[in-house]
């Protein structure tokens, strides 16, 4: 038998960038619940919250459900997550949800200032910013013309006071308490997140941006969001999330209820860049309805582990759904990220579109599902999964679920795994470009079709952590 | 209490130690074997039957499945079933069973000079005992499941092929196999295939009985080792009766540079369960694997695939594709899985099911598990009604849209048929294909 043939090209030292974002401030938090999980803590964060009753039963009732569901036994290894260990609420500052960044404390403005925010805000790139520290949203602003037009958007924290009934009508109808083990625990312990409701027929033309950060050590974030866009309102909500790299990992488990009713156009995108340390383990989910679009654009770069499979139920004729996902899975990170689409209406349309990258003994798996209830004609969806790996120590996996339960359809799904192109990498060589720099070009190349749906702000962060940094590359 | 068998008899058989000793001694096995079976059994009462929280049962519908009290007869001097499709007339070799004993068994002489075996796998135990026991149950072991763990202690009607180092058998190798209605029937095929060999085999298996016989359960084992270089087909025609429940578990092992060909072509069976499960450790291996069927009234088509790349340079490609028809539904999970050490491997998989009617459902799930970089590989699966550009096509070259849609769903059909091993065996798919569609729907005749 002969022996394993050796790859005839050499590899370019290649890795993902060091992770920048890893700093943390080492000020004392103003509230600080003690490790662990049961009914007092949950109660303690309602009555820290001063919430309305009905929010405390629906947080004890997730609770209940949340001890009573078994760890998940797919996807990711999520068996090393202690519940005990971790706090469960962190109020970083008496100050909160401050409207101007002057009142914002010093430590945390330092904190934002380093990831170069509000920057973005300075510049007129966005029509709104909110910022979490741990727990709690610390920084909160709108432009006044949108404020104007009846456009909130608060934390959601503020929200329940402010606009009890509006959040009771639409919170959890989305993502149930009971949906999975993570959402009944986001929806037992959740503090912060964004509330967005945009009136009928009202456009916000520029993106409403949130910034999470995870400060604390042995932390779970546990934000919530809810959009709720009125028939022919359009908005672009943008998160980005970030943690310090500790010794202990931390938990980030967030629900994202998203309402596009007829003819709204509602477009999320993330950012995820948390540390190798954080366990990402998050909900979203959209429901479309007659003639409306919902996109997920996402991106997974950080994390040491992500579970995250955007959803849209296309609830009636005319909705689309678009996912568009770009994973990245280096050393010690495991990206399991996907979509669902649920088609429950004749002539709904979804598009997922997801590319991945595997390097340094990264793994990346696309698991998604496309339904088609039975009655839902016409419907049409189409797949495409691609993965690059970038070395022999990588693995890439795809898992892509269909339940077809109707004929008039048009369901397709196609995908491919290989490595950078040795023809590529020979043509580009051939034009003077060195082997690493062909890699790179081929790697931009290979994101390209997510970049270009970034807010150019996003599209240049998310370009720079993709870029790959040569140690001795040839040439 | 269960009594031992005699011939001609026919008994209902809760798996014991009583019943596998009435069965090796009526196939007049060796002892090894009976021990085998034996502890084939204790493994069968070890293991619990497969549940819906193992991702490959997931999906698949047990309510109905007969899981005690089989009828496994063992009837001498029985007839095939009327529904047998014939694939002889040129063949090398057969071997006829039916209803649990051997009915007719046949081999060219030439080939039988050179050391072919084509034998009941029992009287090749009893012969053969080196060679049979190096290799049985070494493809698939007894407890891979509970359904392999039972054919295992109780399989009745068992084929044993043998291929010497350097033959080739040119033309095909038969292998019937018959039940009557409401009969189970377990069964174990063996094909031991030495370097540089080359094979054809085809089983066709079939029951009479209607979807108002008697439920019944089969299983049957297929364990293909194929040593360097070796080229083997086997091609299974599935034609079960409808009140029959059928599951298939085929696995094969590939040495260096050896060749396979497995095709399953299902149109009988209330639910027909199979796995399809490729080893491909052998540097350099190749393995095509082949679906077709047509799924009518309320049938249950499963099809659980597994391409395993272990070895440097293989490649694997796997179609499947079916025409679903009244309350059909059609499930294909099939994995690509290429280990760390599996470097320049290609690995592809396409499923299509077409679905005919409103009440038709698919699920194709094509998975990719890579652990090398240096690979090729893609999947497409696909569900979707026939494509009115193609009947409009058909139309305007004056074809009516009825018969325009059979000739649509046929040529679909047709791609897969053609890569089948055999003229004789592509014609009688081709003529079972037009048969099944040509079925009145169930709702057509009797009743709902």
């Amino acid at each position: 038998m002969p022996a394993a043939i050796k790859p005839d090209v050499q590899k370019p030292d290649i890795k993902k960038e060091a992770y920048e974002y890893g700093f943390h401030d080492k000020a004392a938090a103003a509230v600080k619940l003690p490790k662990g999980l049961n009914s007092d803590v949950v109660n303690t964060i309602s009555d820290l919250k001063s919430e309305p009753a009905w929010m405390r039963e629906l947080r004890l009732r997730a609770l209940h459900y949340f001890e009573q569901r078994p760890m998940p036994e797919w996807g990711g290894d999520v068996g090393a997550i202690d519940f005990n260990d971790i706090h469960y609420f962190v109020r970083a500052s008496d100050e909160r949800d401050e409207e101007s960044w002057d009142d914002v404390p010093e430590y945390i403005k330092n904190t934002y200032d380093k990831l170069g925010i509000p920057e973005a805000e300075k510049k007129g790139l966005l029509a709104g910013v909110g910022a979490q520290y741990d727990s709690e949203v610390v920084y909160h602003n709108i432009r006044k013309d949108l404020e104007a037009q009846g456009v909130v958007f608060l934390s959601t924290d503020q929200a329940l006071q402010d606009h009890e009934d509006l959040v009771r009508e639409h919170f959890s109808t989305i993502i149930p308490p009971n949906d999975n083990k993570f959402a009944a625990l986001n929806t037992a312990v959740w503090s912060g997140g964004s509330f967005i409701w945009v009136p009928e027929g009202v456009k916000v033309d520029i993106p409403l941006q949130a910034y999470f950060r995870i400060n604390s050590e042995d932390m779970g974030q546990f934000e919530r969001t809810l959009i709720i866009a009125e028939p022919g309102a359009e908005v672009h909500y943008v998160e980005g999330c970030t943690a310090p790299i500790y010794s202990s990992d931390s938990l980030h488990s967030a629900v994202v209820e998203i309402i596009a009713k007829k003819g709204a156009n509602v477009r999320y995108t993330t950012i995820q860049n948390w540390s190798n340390n954080v366990y990402n383990l998050v909900t979203k989910r959209a429901a479309a309805y007659e003639g409306a679009v919902m996109s997920w654009i996402d991106g997974n770069l950080g994390s040491k582990l992500t579970m995250k499979y955007p959803a849209v139920y296309l609830m009636e004729p005319g909705a689309h759904g678009e996912v568009l996902s770009v994973a990245f899975a280096g050393q010690g990170q495991h990206q399991d990220a996907g979509a669902k689409m649920v088609h429950g209406a004749p002539h709904t349309s979804s598009v997922i579109t997801s590319k991945s990258l595997a390097i340094d003994g990264g793994r990346t798996s696309y698991r998604g599902l496309v339904k088609v209830y039975e009655g839902a004609a016409g419907c049409r969806s189409n797949v495409r999964c691609d993965a690059l790996m970038l070395d022999d120590q990588s693995r890439s996996d795809t898992y892509p679920y269909m339940e077809i339960d109707e004929n008039r359809v048009d369901i397709g799904h196609e995908a491919t795994v290989s490595k950078v192109g040795e023809e590529k990498l020979f043509y580009l060589m051939s034009r003077g470009l060195t082997e690493s720099e062909a890699t790179k070009m081929i790697v931009n190349g290979f994101v390209e079709p997510i970049i270009k749906e970034l807010p150019m702000e996003y599209a240049v962060e998310l370009n720079r952590l993709v870029e790959l940094q040569m140690d001795g590359a040839i040439g | 209490m269960v009594h031992a068998p005699a011939l001609d008899q026919r008994l209902t058989v809760a798996p014991s130690r009583d019943a596998v000793e009435a069965l090796a001694a009526t196939l007049d096995e060796p002892g090894w074997l009976r021990d085998h079976r034996l502890s084939a059994l204790a493994t069968f009462e070890s293991l619990s039957w497969p549940s819906a929280d193992e991702e490959e049962w997931r999906r698949t519908p047990m309510d109905g499945v007969p899981l005690e009290d089989w009828e496994l007869p063992h009837e001498e001097n029985t007839d095939p079933p009327a529904t047998l499709a014939p694939l002889g007339g040129d063949e090398a070799g057969l071997l006829s069973h039916s209803n649990g004993s051997t009915t007719e068994q046949a081999l060219d002489e030439a080939l039988a000079a050179q050391g072919v075996l084509l034998l009941p796998l029992s009287q090749a135990a009893r012969e053969y005992e080196a060679l049979v026991r190096a290799h049985l149950n070494t493809v698939t072991p007894t407890g891979y499941d509970r359904f392999t763990a039972l054919g295992a202690a109780l399989w009745s009607q068992g084929l044993f092929c043998y291929l010497p180092r350097g033959l080739t058998v040119e033309q095909p190798l038969l292998h019937y196999l018959g039940k009557r209605a409401g009969a189970s029937a377990l069964g174990h095929t063996l094909v031991v295939a030495e370097a540089g060999s080359t094979a054809t085999l085809i089983e066709s298996c079939a029951s009479d009985g209607t979807s108002t016989s008697a439920p019944s359960l089969t299983h049957h084992t297929i364990e293909l080792a194929l040593d360097t270089a070796a080229r083997v087909q086997l091609a299974r025609v599935q034609h079960w009766d409808p009140a029959t429940t059928a599951f298939l578990t085929a696995r094969a092992r590939l040495g260096r540079d050896a060749n396979l060909l497995l095709a399953s072509v299902d149109f009988g069976a209330r639910l027909s369960k199979e796995r399809l499960e490729i080893d491909l450790s052998g540097s350099g291996s190749h393995a095509d694997l082949l679906g077709l069927f047509v799924g009518r009234d309320a049938q249950h088509i499963e099809h659980n695939t597994r391409q395993n790349h272990s070895g440097v340079g293989g490649s694997s490609d796997l179609l499947i594709k079916g025409a679903l028809d009244d309350q059909a539904a059609a499930v294909q999970y099939g994995v690509i899985k290429i280990l760390p050490e599996g470097q320049k491997t290609a690995g592809f998989q396409t499923m299509r099911n077409l679905l005919l009617s409103e009440g038709a459902s698919a699920d194709p799930i094509p998975v990719l598990e890579i652990e090398a970089d240096d690979v090729q590989c893609s999947h497409a699966a696909a569900v979707g009604p026939v494509d009115p550009d193609h009947i409009f096509y058909l139309q305007s070259r004056g074809i009516p849209p009825e018969p325009a849609e059979r000739m649509v769903v046929q040529g679909f059909l047709e791609i897969v048929a053609q890569r089948l091993p055999g003229q004789h065996l592509r014609e009688a798919v081709a003529h079972l294909i037009e048969a099944k569609l040509d079925t009145p729907r169930a709702s057509e005749g009797t009743g709902p």
